[in-house]
């Protein structure tokens, strides 16, 4: 058993990036896996997985991902902004993967939002959610 | 197939815990307990999910401060942790990848929750 997370990840990327008004909003392609580039000026998209398993009940294989997916911002009203856009392009839709892995469903699950101080005094805001990624082969 | 939502029916359930209360308090104890374990299991740090910076001490307050309470006379688990650092390190900053151990013990025991059920009144 091969693992998913490639090819999701490339799903992930590349239904992000291909959203103008994502990009628009971010003003560049700032997405990222699991952690942004140390240099890399808010704003920006994060996704990481919270959970990934494999639902052993039937012969065929079924697998659930969680995914978490947030906007870190300076401004709360732009973050907001870009988790209706993300959520637009997931919730409720279907992530193209390029393997023999179908994604038959995906729902937007749990609200998010975090605030957090930088080191800089900086005020930076998180807005995103968890999105439940269903798949089968 | 298309599928937006899932509409989770409790009637059924409510039903057999109405008819046997104690014996549901069992099954939520001894889930409630079990994600504690399986969150202390995963919890960081360790060699697979090492930290940022490695100078730093580790401590143990996290999963020291891992721990299970009830409610509603015993009908709520409650998993929580009681440092200020718990939610960073589950869910990351802009700085910090995130590092989820409560999540998928969560969501481990989702996997067998209903069978749980089925086992405790012979459904």
């Amino acid at each position: 058993m091969s693992s998913i997370i490639p090819e999701l990840n490339t799903a992930l990327y590349t239904t992000l990036s291909g959203s103008t008004a994502l990009t628009t909003a971010l003003g560049g392609t700032s997405i990222y896996f699991q952690q942004a580039p140390e240099s890399k000026e808010v704003p920006f998209v994060i996704w990481s997985y919270q959970s990934s398993f494999q639902e052993n009940i039937e012969l065929s294989p079924l697998h659930q991902v969680i995914v978490y997916i947030r906007c870190y911002d300076t401004n709360p009203a732009r973050a907001g902004t870009v988790d209706n856009i993300i959520d637009g392009l997931i919730d409720g839709k279907t992530l193209s993967l390029s393997g023999s892995w179908v994604n038959y469903w995906s729902a937007r699950e749990e609200d998010i939002v975090l605030v957090e101080e930088a080191p800089s005094q900086v005020t930076i805001h998180s807005i995103g959610a968890y999105y439940r990624i269903n798949l089968d082969k | 197939m298309a599928i937006n939502r899932t509409v989770l029916d409790t009637k059924k359930l409510d039903e057999l815990i109405a008819k046997n209360p104690t014996r549901a308090k069992r099954v939520i104890k001894e889930s409630t307990f079990q994600v504690e374990a399986w969150y202390k299991e995963r919890v960081p740090r360790d060699l697979q999910r090492p930290p940022k910076d490695m100078r730093r001490k580790v401590t143990g307050n996290l999963r020291n401060s891992i721990d299970s309470t009830f409610e509603n006379s015993g009908f709520m688990g409650i998993v929580s942790d009681g440092v200020e650092y718990g939610i960073y390190q589950e869910l990351g900053t802009s700085r910090i990848p995130a590092r989820p151990a409560l999540k998928p013990a969560v969501e481990r025991l989702a996997k067998l929750w209903i069978e749980k059920w089925k086992e405790l009144f012979n459904v």
